[in-house]
Protein backbone atom coordinates (compact mmCIF):
# COMPACT_ATOMS: atom_id res chain seq x y z
CA UNK A 1 0.00 0.00 0.00
CA UNK A 2 2.94 1.86 1.05
CA UNK A 3 4.52 1.47 -2.12
CA UNK A 4 1.18 1.94 -4.39
CA UNK A 5 1.25 5.87 -3.04
CA UNK A 6 4.36 6.74 -3.25
CA UNK A 7 4.43 5.46 -6.92
CA UNK A 8 0.93 7.89 -7.72
CA UNK A 9 2.86 10.65 -5.45
CA UNK A 10 5.36 10.22 -8.32
CA UNK A 11 3.21 9.65 -11.29
CA UNK A 12 1.24 12.63 -10.38
CA UNK A 13 4.35 14.78 -10.90
CA UNK A 14 5.72 13.37 -13.82
CA UNK A 15 2.13 13.62 -15.06
CA UNK A 16 2.19 17.50 -14.29
CA UNK A 17 5.24 17.80 -16.40
CA UNK A 18 3.34 15.99 -19.39
CA UNK A 19 0.10 17.48 -18.79
CA UNK A 20 2.24 21.44 -18.99
CA UNK A 21 3.63 19.85 -22.97
CA UNK A 22 0.22 18.83 -23.43
CA UNK A 23 -1.35 21.66 -23.60
CA UNK A 24 0.85 23.42 -26.19
CA UNK A 25 -0.02 20.35 -28.66
CA UNK A 26 -3.79 20.83 -27.81
CA UNK A 27 -3.91 24.61 -28.25
CA UNK A 28 -2.19 24.67 -31.29
CA UNK A 29 -4.35 21.81 -32.74
CA UNK A 30 -7.29 23.62 -31.74
CA UNK A 31 -6.63 26.90 -33.61
CA UNK A 32 -4.85 25.91 -36.52
CA UNK A 33 -5.59 21.78 -36.73
CA UNK A 34 -2.05 20.76 -36.80
CA UNK A 35 -0.35 18.66 -34.87
CA UNK A 36 2.95 20.69 -34.07
CA UNK A 37 6.02 17.92 -34.28
CA UNK A 38 8.34 20.61 -33.58
CA UNK A 39 6.74 21.06 -29.74
CA UNK A 40 8.46 18.49 -27.93
CA UNK A 41 11.99 20.15 -28.82
CA UNK A 42 10.40 23.43 -27.43
CA UNK A 43 10.28 21.70 -24.02
CA UNK A 44 13.93 20.17 -24.79
CA UNK A 45 15.21 23.88 -25.64
CA UNK A 46 13.38 25.01 -22.66
CA UNK A 47 15.11 22.70 -20.34
CA UNK A 48 18.32 23.89 -22.25
CA UNK A 49 17.51 27.54 -21.64
CA UNK A 50 16.62 26.73 -18.14
CA UNK A 51 20.25 25.16 -17.44
CA UNK A 52 21.98 27.34 -18.83
CA UNK A 53 20.34 30.44 -17.08
CA UNK A 54 20.61 28.45 -14.14
CA UNK A 55 24.76 27.89 -14.80
CA UNK A 56 24.93 31.76 -15.30
CA UNK A 57 23.08 32.91 -12.55
CA UNK A 58 25.39 30.80 -10.14
CA UNK A 59 28.31 31.88 -11.84
CA UNK A 60 27.49 35.18 -10.68
CA UNK A 61 27.60 34.77 -7.21
CA UNK A 62 23.67 34.40 -6.58
CA UNK A 63 22.68 31.49 -3.85
CA UNK A 64 19.16 32.39 -2.48
CA UNK A 65 17.52 29.42 -4.30
CA UNK A 66 13.73 30.94 -4.39
CA UNK A 67 15.37 33.53 -6.41
CA UNK A 68 17.36 31.67 -8.70
CA UNK A 69 14.20 29.72 -9.69
CA UNK A 70 11.90 32.41 -10.38
CA UNK A 71 14.01 33.97 -12.61
CA UNK A 72 15.35 30.91 -14.08
CA UNK A 73 11.58 30.57 -14.65
CA UNK A 74 10.98 33.57 -15.99
CA UNK A 75 13.65 33.68 -18.54
CA UNK A 76 13.48 30.00 -20.15
CA UNK A 77 9.59 31.58 -20.54
CA UNK A 78 10.96 34.53 -22.41
CA UNK A 79 13.49 33.16 -24.43
CA UNK A 80 11.71 29.32 -25.26
CA UNK A 81 8.17 31.66 -26.04
CA UNK A 82 10.50 33.23 -28.98
CA UNK A 83 11.51 30.28 -30.08
CA UNK A 84 8.05 29.27 -30.47
CA UNK A 85 7.26 32.92 -32.12
CA UNK A 86 9.92 32.03 -34.44
CA UNK A 87 8.89 28.77 -35.49
CA UNK A 88 5.23 29.66 -36.37
CA UNK A 89 6.70 32.68 -38.10
CA UNK A 90 9.39 30.72 -40.72
CA UNK A 91 7.94 27.35 -40.65
CA UNK A 92 4.16 27.42 -40.40
CA UNK A 93 2.83 30.42 -41.26
CA UNK A 94 4.06 30.84 -45.26
CA UNK A 95 2.28 27.72 -45.49
CA UNK A 96 -0.64 28.13 -43.57
CA UNK A 97 -3.23 28.27 -47.09
CA UNK A 98 -0.65 25.20 -48.56
CA UNK A 99 -2.63 21.54 -48.93
CA UNK A 100 -3.31 20.27 -45.63
CA UNK A 101 -0.20 17.60 -44.94
CA UNK A 102 2.35 20.98 -45.56
CA UNK A 103 2.48 22.34 -42.38
CA UNK A 104 2.89 18.66 -40.69
CA UNK A 105 5.76 18.03 -42.76
CA UNK A 106 7.18 21.58 -41.56
CA UNK A 107 6.91 20.83 -38.33
CA UNK A 108 8.47 17.71 -38.73
CA UNK A 109 11.34 19.23 -40.19
CA UNK A 110 11.39 21.79 -37.61
CA UNK A 111 11.53 18.88 -34.94
CA UNK A 112 15.21 17.66 -36.39
CA UNK A 113 16.20 21.18 -36.95
CA UNK A 114 16.03 22.16 -33.17
CA UNK A 115 17.17 18.87 -31.78
CA UNK A 116 20.36 18.83 -34.11
CA UNK A 117 20.73 22.62 -33.27
CA UNK A 118 21.01 21.73 -29.61
CA UNK A 119 23.30 18.65 -30.53
CA UNK A 120 25.43 20.95 -32.32
CA UNK A 121 25.66 23.84 -30.04
CA UNK A 122 25.42 22.36 -26.62
CA UNK A 123 26.98 18.69 -27.25
CA UNK A 124 25.15 15.42 -27.64
CA UNK A 125 25.78 14.33 -24.43
CA UNK A 126 23.90 14.21 -21.33
CA UNK A 127 24.07 17.67 -18.92
CA UNK A 128 23.41 17.13 -15.27
CA UNK A 129 23.03 19.62 -12.62
CA UNK A 130 23.73 19.17 -9.07
CA UNK A 131 20.32 18.67 -7.10
CA UNK A 132 19.18 22.37 -6.84
CA UNK A 133 16.36 21.86 -4.60
CA UNK A 134 17.06 19.01 -1.67
CA UNK A 135 15.33 17.58 1.45
CA UNK A 136 11.48 16.36 1.76
CA UNK A 137 9.14 14.92 3.85
CA UNK A 138 8.59 11.90 5.32
CA UNK A 139 4.84 10.86 5.27
CA UNK A 140 4.64 7.79 6.40
CA UNK A 141 6.59 4.77 7.38
CA UNK A 142 5.67 1.60 7.91
CA UNK A 143 6.92 -1.46 10.04
CA UNK A 144 8.20 -2.99 7.00
CA UNK A 145 10.81 -0.02 6.29
CA UNK A 146 9.12 1.55 3.55
CA UNK A 147 8.52 5.25 3.73
CA UNK A 148 6.21 6.90 1.75
CA UNK A 149 8.56 10.63 0.42
CA UNK A 150 7.39 13.64 -1.14
CA UNK A 151 10.98 15.64 -1.83
CA UNK A 152 10.47 19.21 -2.18
CA UNK A 153 11.26 19.26 -5.45
CA UNK A 154 8.04 17.36 -6.35
CA UNK A 155 5.98 20.22 -3.91
CA UNK A 156 8.26 22.73 -6.33
CA UNK A 157 7.07 20.79 -9.46
CA UNK A 158 3.29 20.79 -8.43
CA UNK A 159 2.97 23.85 -6.86
CA UNK A 160 4.23 25.63 -9.80
CA UNK A 161 2.76 23.38 -12.56
CA UNK A 162 -0.71 24.57 -10.59
CA UNK A 163 -0.02 28.57 -10.20
CA UNK A 164 0.50 28.10 -13.66
CA UNK A 165 -2.42 26.41 -15.32
CA UNK A 166 -4.48 28.81 -13.05
CA UNK A 167 -3.28 31.52 -14.31
CA UNK A 168 -3.37 29.92 -18.11
CA UNK A 169 -7.02 28.98 -17.36
CA UNK A 170 -7.96 32.21 -16.05
CA UNK A 171 -6.25 34.06 -19.39
CA UNK A 172 -7.77 31.82 -21.75
CA UNK A 173 -11.40 32.33 -19.72
CA UNK A 174 -11.63 35.86 -18.88
CA UNK A 175 -9.43 37.91 -21.37
CA UNK A 176 -9.55 39.43 -24.34
CA UNK A 177 -6.85 37.45 -25.65
CA UNK A 178 -8.18 34.32 -24.34
CA UNK A 179 -11.71 34.66 -26.27
CA UNK A 180 -9.83 35.72 -29.06
CA UNK A 181 -7.87 32.80 -28.97
CA UNK A 182 -11.32 30.69 -28.35
CA UNK A 183 -12.83 32.64 -31.23
CA UNK A 184 -10.38 31.90 -34.07
CA UNK A 185 -10.78 28.33 -32.71
CA UNK A 186 -14.33 28.19 -33.29
CA UNK A 187 -14.70 30.24 -36.70
CA UNK A 188 -11.26 32.06 -38.09
CA UNK A 189 -13.46 33.92 -40.63
CA UNK A 190 -16.00 35.36 -38.09
CA UNK A 191 -13.31 36.13 -35.66
CA UNK A 192 -11.51 38.76 -38.39
CA UNK A 193 -15.20 40.13 -39.60
CA UNK A 194 -14.59 41.04 -35.58
CA UNK A 195 -12.00 42.72 -35.92
CA UNK A 196 -10.24 40.02 -34.47
CA UNK A 197 -5.78 40.06 -36.05
CA UNK A 198 -6.07 36.55 -36.76
CA UNK A 199 -2.54 35.81 -37.47
CA UNK A 200 -1.62 37.45 -34.14
CA UNK A 201 -3.51 35.81 -32.60
CA UNK A 202 -2.05 32.45 -33.32
CA UNK A 203 1.21 33.76 -32.92
CA UNK A 204 0.21 34.52 -29.13
CA UNK A 205 -0.89 30.54 -29.38
CA UNK A 206 2.37 29.41 -30.04
CA UNK A 207 4.06 32.00 -27.52
CA UNK A 208 1.73 30.47 -25.05
CA UNK A 209 2.44 26.77 -25.35
CA UNK A 210 5.87 27.19 -25.97
CA UNK A 211 6.22 29.29 -22.46
CA UNK A 212 4.24 26.25 -20.69
CA UNK A 213 6.42 23.72 -22.88
CA UNK A 214 9.64 25.84 -20.82
CA UNK A 215 8.10 25.67 -18.04
CA UNK A 216 7.96 21.74 -18.20
CA UNK A 217 11.20 21.94 -19.48
CA UNK A 218 12.60 23.40 -16.07
CA UNK A 219 10.71 20.98 -14.26
CA UNK A 220 12.32 17.89 -16.13
CA UNK A 221 15.52 20.10 -15.48
CA UNK A 222 15.13 20.24 -11.56
CA UNK A 223 13.11 16.79 -11.13
CA UNK A 224 15.86 14.42 -13.40
CA UNK A 225 18.57 16.85 -12.83
CA UNK A 226 19.41 16.58 -16.42
CA UNK A 227 18.89 17.69 -19.87
CA UNK A 228 19.52 16.33 -23.39
CA UNK A 229 19.07 17.02 -26.74
CA UNK A 230 16.72 13.96 -27.53
CA UNK A 231 15.29 14.66 -24.75
CA UNK A 232 12.13 16.45 -26.53
CA UNK A 233 11.30 13.55 -28.80
CA UNK A 234 9.55 11.10 -26.28
CA UNK A 235 8.61 13.09 -23.73
CA UNK A 236 7.17 15.06 -26.79
CA UNK A 237 5.30 11.80 -28.02
CA UNK A 238 4.02 11.08 -24.04
CA UNK A 239 2.29 14.75 -23.87
CA UNK A 240 0.93 14.28 -27.74
CA UNK A 241 -0.35 11.16 -26.49
CA UNK A 242 -1.78 12.97 -23.59
CA UNK A 243 -3.36 15.48 -25.45
CA UNK A 244 -4.52 12.97 -27.41
CA UNK A 245 -6.51 10.77 -24.65
CA UNK A 246 -7.91 13.75 -22.84
CA UNK A 247 -9.16 14.95 -26.56
CA UNK A 248 -7.13 16.72 -28.31
CA UNK A 249 -8.49 20.92 -28.48
CA UNK A 250 -9.03 20.43 -24.83
CA UNK A 251 -7.39 22.18 -22.75
CA UNK A 252 -8.71 20.05 -19.15
CA UNK A 253 -8.16 17.37 -21.11
CA UNK A 254 -4.70 18.47 -21.91
CA UNK A 255 -4.27 18.09 -18.27
CA UNK A 256 -5.94 15.15 -17.25
CA UNK A 257 -4.52 13.48 -20.07
CA UNK A 258 -0.61 14.40 -19.09
CA UNK A 259 -1.44 13.07 -15.25
CA UNK A 260 -3.31 9.66 -16.56
CA UNK A 261 -0.28 9.01 -19.09
CA UNK A 262 2.09 9.90 -15.89
CA UNK A 263 0.44 7.87 -13.60
CA UNK A 264 0.03 4.76 -15.74
CA UNK A 265 3.92 5.30 -16.53
CA UNK A 266 5.00 4.89 -13.32
CA UNK A 267 2.86 2.36 -12.23
CA UNK A 268 3.84 0.37 -15.36
CA UNK A 269 7.23 0.69 -14.20
CA UNK A 270 6.63 -0.10 -10.63
CA UNK A 271 5.18 -3.21 -11.13
CA UNK A 272 5.88 -4.91 -14.58
CA UNK A 273 9.14 -2.99 -16.03
CA UNK A 274 10.91 -0.22 -16.65
CA UNK A 275 12.32 -1.25 -20.09
CA UNK A 276 8.91 -1.84 -21.49
CA UNK A 277 7.29 1.78 -20.04
CA UNK A 278 7.57 3.78 -23.74
CA UNK A 279 5.72 0.78 -24.80
CA UNK A 280 2.89 1.34 -22.35
CA UNK A 281 2.42 5.25 -23.64
CA UNK A 282 2.30 4.33 -26.68
CA UNK A 283 -0.31 1.29 -26.93
CA UNK A 284 -2.67 3.33 -25.07
CA UNK A 285 -1.90 5.72 -27.59
CA UNK A 286 -3.48 2.94 -30.24
CA UNK A 287 -5.76 1.99 -27.91
CA UNK A 288 -7.43 4.89 -27.74
CA UNK A 289 -7.47 6.32 -31.22
CA UNK A 290 -9.12 2.87 -32.13
CA UNK A 291 -12.06 2.87 -29.52
CA UNK A 292 -12.34 6.37 -28.08
CA UNK A 293 -11.42 8.61 -30.83
CA UNK A 294 -12.45 11.61 -29.50
CA UNK A 295 -10.40 10.91 -25.89
CA UNK A 296 -12.17 11.55 -22.16
CA UNK A 297 -12.88 15.25 -22.68
CA UNK A 298 -13.06 16.03 -26.44
CA UNK A 299 -16.20 16.51 -28.58
CA UNK A 300 -17.40 14.81 -31.12
CA UNK A 301 -16.89 16.34 -34.38
CA UNK A 302 -20.72 17.33 -35.71
CA UNK A 303 -21.93 20.62 -33.92
CA UNK A 304 -25.05 21.95 -33.95
CA UNK A 305 -24.21 25.25 -35.09
CA UNK B 1 -31.27 59.99 -54.50
CA UNK B 2 -30.63 63.28 -53.45
CA UNK B 3 -27.84 65.64 -54.90
CA UNK B 4 -26.31 66.69 -51.62
CA UNK B 5 -22.76 66.44 -51.90
CA UNK B 6 -21.38 64.44 -49.07
CA UNK B 7 -19.28 62.03 -49.26
CA UNK B 8 -20.93 58.76 -49.82
CA UNK B 9 -20.44 56.12 -46.89
CA UNK B 10 -19.81 53.51 -49.11
CA UNK B 11 -18.92 54.01 -52.58
CA UNK B 12 -17.92 50.52 -54.84
CA UNK B 13 -16.74 50.75 -58.35
CA UNK B 14 -16.69 48.23 -61.06
CA UNK B 15 -16.05 46.00 -57.89
CA UNK B 16 -15.16 41.96 -59.40
CA UNK B 17 -14.21 38.98 -56.83
CA UNK B 18 -13.80 35.57 -57.60
CA UNK B 19 -13.33 32.18 -56.12
CA UNK B 20 -10.75 30.68 -58.42
CA UNK B 21 -11.66 30.67 -61.36
CA UNK B 22 -15.63 31.17 -60.57
CA UNK B 23 -16.28 34.99 -61.02
CA UNK B 24 -18.72 36.05 -58.73
CA UNK B 25 -19.25 39.54 -58.88
CA UNK B 26 -18.07 41.06 -62.76
CA UNK B 27 -18.34 44.36 -61.89
CA UNK B 28 -20.47 46.19 -59.36
CA UNK B 29 -21.03 49.41 -58.86
CA UNK B 30 -23.12 51.06 -55.27
CA UNK B 31 -23.27 54.01 -53.58
CA UNK B 32 -24.68 53.68 -50.06
CA UNK B 33 -25.09 57.42 -48.62
CA UNK B 34 -25.01 58.41 -44.97
CA UNK B 35 -28.31 57.53 -43.20
CA UNK B 36 -29.43 55.64 -45.84
CA UNK B 37 -31.41 52.12 -45.72
CA UNK B 38 -30.78 49.89 -49.02
CA UNK B 39 -31.68 46.65 -49.70
CA UNK B 40 -29.47 44.60 -51.32
CA UNK B 41 -32.66 41.69 -53.52
CA UNK B 42 -31.34 39.73 -56.14
CA UNK B 43 -31.35 35.76 -57.14
CA UNK B 44 -29.64 32.92 -55.38
CA UNK B 45 -26.05 33.11 -56.34
CA UNK B 46 -26.49 36.49 -58.00
CA UNK B 47 -23.56 37.28 -55.84
CA UNK B 48 -25.14 39.28 -52.91
CA UNK B 49 -23.10 37.40 -49.76
CA UNK B 50 -19.79 37.56 -52.45
CA UNK B 51 -20.11 41.58 -52.21
CA UNK B 52 -20.86 41.68 -48.73
CA UNK B 53 -17.90 39.64 -47.64
CA UNK B 54 -15.79 41.17 -50.14
CA UNK B 55 -16.01 44.49 -48.92
CA UNK B 56 -14.32 42.54 -45.70
CA UNK B 57 -11.62 41.37 -48.36
CA UNK B 58 -12.92 37.94 -48.12
CA UNK B 59 -12.37 37.01 -51.02
CA UNK B 60 -9.93 39.44 -51.97
CA UNK B 61 -11.43 41.97 -54.76
CA UNK B 62 -9.84 41.30 -58.44
CA UNK B 63 -10.23 44.39 -59.54
CA UNK B 64 -12.38 47.77 -58.71
CA UNK B 65 -12.38 49.99 -55.63
CA UNK B 66 -14.30 49.99 -52.36
CA UNK B 67 -14.30 53.54 -50.42
CA UNK B 68 -15.49 53.38 -47.48
CA UNK B 69 -16.20 57.69 -46.00
CA UNK B 70 -13.81 58.58 -48.83
CA UNK B 71 -10.93 56.29 -48.02
CA UNK B 72 -10.01 53.29 -50.07
CA UNK B 73 -10.67 50.34 -48.07
CA UNK B 74 -9.47 48.06 -51.29
CA UNK B 75 -7.22 45.16 -49.83
CA UNK B 76 -7.08 46.28 -46.45
CA UNK B 77 -6.57 43.24 -44.40
CA UNK B 78 -10.06 41.87 -42.84
CA UNK B 79 -9.57 42.64 -39.32
CA UNK B 80 -8.52 46.27 -39.90
CA UNK B 81 -11.81 46.91 -41.94
CA UNK B 82 -13.95 45.90 -39.08
CA UNK B 83 -12.23 48.48 -37.20
CA UNK B 84 -13.66 50.99 -39.12
CA UNK B 85 -17.11 50.33 -37.90
CA UNK B 86 -18.21 48.32 -40.62
CA UNK B 87 -20.54 45.39 -39.23
CA UNK B 88 -21.97 41.79 -40.62
CA UNK B 89 -24.48 39.57 -39.47
CA UNK B 90 -23.12 37.13 -41.82
CA UNK B 91 -24.79 34.52 -43.99
CA UNK B 92 -25.68 31.24 -41.74
CA UNK B 93 -24.83 33.65 -38.80
CA UNK B 94 -21.93 32.26 -37.44
CA UNK B 95 -22.30 32.28 -33.78
CA UNK B 96 -19.47 31.28 -31.86
CA UNK B 97 -21.22 27.87 -30.94
CA UNK B 98 -18.45 27.54 -27.79
CA UNK B 99 -19.37 30.77 -26.18
CA UNK B 100 -22.20 32.45 -23.81
CA UNK B 101 -24.24 35.04 -25.69
CA UNK B 102 -22.83 37.11 -23.34
CA UNK B 103 -19.38 36.55 -24.74
CA UNK B 104 -20.76 36.50 -28.67
CA UNK B 105 -22.12 39.89 -27.79
CA UNK B 106 -18.51 40.96 -26.22
CA UNK B 107 -16.51 39.71 -28.75
CA UNK B 108 -19.26 42.04 -30.99
CA UNK B 109 -17.84 45.11 -28.33
CA UNK B 110 -14.14 44.39 -28.83
CA UNK B 111 -14.47 44.91 -32.50
CA UNK B 112 -14.28 48.93 -32.09
CA UNK B 113 -12.41 50.34 -29.20
CA UNK B 114 -14.89 51.38 -26.91
CA UNK B 115 -15.61 52.76 -23.29
CA UNK B 116 -17.01 50.82 -20.35
CA UNK B 117 -19.89 53.21 -20.35
CA UNK B 118 -20.27 52.40 -24.37
CA UNK B 119 -20.19 48.71 -24.25
CA UNK B 120 -23.32 48.88 -21.44
CA UNK B 121 -24.92 51.42 -23.77
CA UNK B 122 -24.37 49.13 -26.45
CA UNK B 123 -25.90 45.77 -24.36
CA UNK B 124 -29.17 48.23 -23.78
CA UNK B 125 -29.74 48.89 -27.11
CA UNK B 126 -29.73 45.16 -28.45
CA UNK B 127 -31.62 43.79 -25.11
CA UNK B 128 -33.76 46.53 -26.24
CA UNK B 129 -34.19 45.27 -29.56
CA UNK B 130 -34.01 41.56 -28.28
CA UNK B 131 -35.21 41.21 -24.78
CA UNK B 132 -34.92 37.45 -25.14
CA UNK B 133 -31.32 38.00 -25.68
CA UNK B 134 -31.12 39.23 -21.92
CA UNK B 135 -32.66 35.96 -20.86
CA UNK B 136 -29.77 33.74 -22.30
CA UNK B 137 -26.68 35.54 -21.40
CA UNK B 138 -25.51 32.68 -20.14
CA UNK B 139 -26.43 29.74 -22.68
CA UNK B 140 -23.98 28.76 -25.23
CA UNK B 141 -24.55 30.05 -28.26
CA UNK B 142 -24.78 26.86 -30.14
CA UNK B 143 -27.68 25.38 -28.41
CA UNK B 144 -29.68 28.84 -29.19
CA UNK B 145 -32.78 28.41 -31.79
CA UNK B 146 -32.62 29.57 -35.32
CA UNK B 147 -34.14 32.76 -34.26
CA UNK B 148 -32.57 33.47 -31.47
CA UNK B 149 -29.16 32.86 -33.48
CA UNK B 150 -30.09 35.32 -35.79
CA UNK B 151 -31.15 38.15 -32.96
CA UNK B 152 -27.59 37.49 -31.66
CA UNK B 153 -25.71 37.27 -34.81
CA UNK B 154 -27.55 41.30 -35.42
CA UNK B 155 -27.01 42.25 -31.62
CA UNK B 156 -22.74 41.16 -31.72
CA UNK B 157 -23.05 43.50 -35.18
CA UNK B 158 -24.82 46.34 -32.99
CA UNK B 159 -22.13 45.88 -30.18
CA UNK B 160 -19.22 47.77 -32.44
CA UNK B 161 -21.25 50.32 -32.91
CA UNK B 162 -21.38 49.92 -37.04
CA UNK B 163 -21.01 52.79 -38.88
CA UNK B 164 -21.93 50.61 -42.25
CA UNK B 165 -24.42 47.80 -41.21
CA UNK B 166 -25.17 44.73 -43.48
CA UNK B 167 -27.34 42.05 -42.89
CA UNK B 168 -27.53 38.79 -44.77
CA UNK B 169 -30.49 37.29 -44.98
CA UNK B 170 -31.70 38.15 -41.48
CA UNK B 171 -34.83 36.13 -41.90
CA UNK B 172 -33.76 33.04 -43.77
CA UNK B 173 -35.11 30.11 -42.51
CA UNK B 174 -37.38 31.39 -39.53
CA UNK B 175 -40.73 31.34 -38.87
CA UNK B 176 -42.79 34.32 -40.00
CA UNK B 177 -43.41 35.37 -36.26
CA UNK B 178 -39.45 35.77 -35.72
CA UNK B 179 -38.64 36.92 -39.38
CA UNK B 180 -40.92 39.84 -38.39
CA UNK B 181 -39.89 40.53 -35.00
CA UNK B 182 -36.43 40.57 -36.28
CA UNK B 183 -37.51 43.37 -39.29
CA UNK B 184 -39.35 45.42 -36.58
CA UNK B 185 -36.29 45.46 -35.03
CA UNK B 186 -34.49 46.49 -38.34
CA UNK B 187 -37.31 49.40 -38.65
CA UNK B 188 -36.22 50.15 -35.05
CA UNK B 189 -33.05 51.03 -36.15
CA UNK B 190 -33.84 52.91 -38.70
CA UNK B 191 -32.41 56.27 -37.52
CA UNK B 192 -28.90 54.36 -37.93
CA UNK B 193 -26.93 54.31 -40.86
CA UNK B 194 -27.52 50.86 -42.05
CA UNK B 195 -27.36 48.79 -45.06
CA UNK B 196 -29.88 46.37 -45.02
CA UNK B 197 -31.25 43.45 -47.01
CA UNK B 198 -32.99 40.44 -46.24
CA UNK B 199 -36.50 39.13 -47.21
CA UNK B 200 -36.95 40.67 -50.53
CA UNK B 201 -40.36 41.85 -49.95
CA UNK B 202 -39.94 43.08 -46.37
CA UNK B 203 -36.42 44.53 -47.05
CA UNK B 204 -37.38 46.31 -50.06
CA UNK B 205 -40.26 47.62 -48.25
CA UNK B 206 -38.11 48.60 -45.38
CA UNK B 207 -35.95 50.45 -47.89
CA UNK B 208 -36.76 53.39 -50.10
CA UNK B 209 -33.63 52.51 -52.29
CA UNK B 210 -33.88 48.49 -53.43
CA UNK B 211 -30.52 47.87 -55.14
CA UNK B 212 -30.92 44.46 -57.51
CA UNK B 213 -27.91 42.82 -58.25
CA UNK B 214 -28.19 39.79 -61.23
CA UNK B 215 -25.14 37.19 -62.00
CA UNK B 216 -22.67 39.20 -60.40
CA UNK B 217 -23.59 42.69 -61.98
CA UNK B 218 -26.04 45.63 -60.92
CA UNK B 219 -29.63 44.86 -62.53
CA UNK B 220 -30.77 48.49 -61.84
CA UNK B 221 -33.60 49.28 -59.19
CA UNK B 222 -36.44 47.18 -59.13
CA UNK B 223 -40.13 47.38 -57.53
CA UNK B 224 -40.79 45.35 -54.84
CA UNK B 225 -43.47 43.28 -55.61
CA UNK B 226 -44.83 43.73 -52.20
N1 LIG C 1 -17.04 29.70 -51.13
C1 LIG C 1 -17.39 29.67 -52.44
N2 LIG C 1 -16.65 28.98 -53.32
C2 LIG C 1 -16.96 28.93 -54.63
N3 LIG C 1 -18.00 29.57 -55.16
C3 LIG C 1 -18.79 30.30 -54.34
C4 LIG C 1 -18.51 30.38 -52.95
N4 LIG C 1 -19.45 31.17 -52.38
C5 LIG C 1 -20.26 31.55 -53.39
N5 LIG C 1 -19.88 31.03 -54.57
C6 LIG C 1 -20.49 31.25 -55.88
O1 LIG C 1 -20.52 32.65 -56.11
C7 LIG C 1 -21.76 33.04 -56.68
C8 LIG C 1 -22.42 34.07 -55.81
O2 LIG C 1 -22.84 33.47 -54.59
P1 LIG C 1 -23.40 34.28 -53.35
O3 LIG C 1 -22.62 35.52 -53.19
O4 LIG C 1 -23.47 33.38 -52.20
O5 LIG C 1 -24.86 34.64 -53.87
P2 LIG C 1 -26.13 35.11 -53.05
O6 LIG C 1 -25.70 35.49 -51.66
O7 LIG C 1 -26.64 36.28 -53.84
O8 LIG C 1 -27.09 33.98 -53.06
C9 LIG C 1 -22.57 31.77 -56.85
O9 LIG C 1 -22.42 31.34 -58.16
C10 LIG C 1 -21.94 30.80 -55.88
O10 LIG C 1 -22.06 29.49 -56.36
MG1 LIG D 1 -26.23 34.64 -49.91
Amino acid sequence: MDYFAQQLINGFVLGSIYGLIAIGYTMVYGIVGMINFAHGDIFMIGGFIALISFLVLVSFGLTAVPLILLIVLLVSMAITALYGWTVERIAYRPLRHSFRLAPMLSAIGMSFVLSNYSQIAQGARVKPVPPIITGGYTLHASSGGFVVQLSNVQVVVVITTVVLLAIFTWLVARTRLGRDMRACEQDQTMAALLGVDVDRTISMTFVIGAALAAVAGMMYLLYYGLVDFFMGFVAGIKAFTAAVLGGIGSLPGAMLGGLAIGLIETLWSAYFSVEYKDVAAFSILIVVLIFLPTGLLGRPEVEKV
Amino acid sequence: MSARPTTPLLAIRSLRAAYGRIEALKGVDLTINPGEIVALIGANGAGKSTLMMTIFGRPRARAGHILFDGNDITGRPTHEIARLRIAQSPEGRRIFPRMSVAENLQMGADATDCSEAERAGGLDRVFALFPRLKERMAQRGGTLSGGEQQMLAIGRALMSRPRLLMLDEPSLGLAPLIARQIFDAIRTLNRQPDCTRGNRRRAAAASRNPRCLSRGRPAGVVFPDA
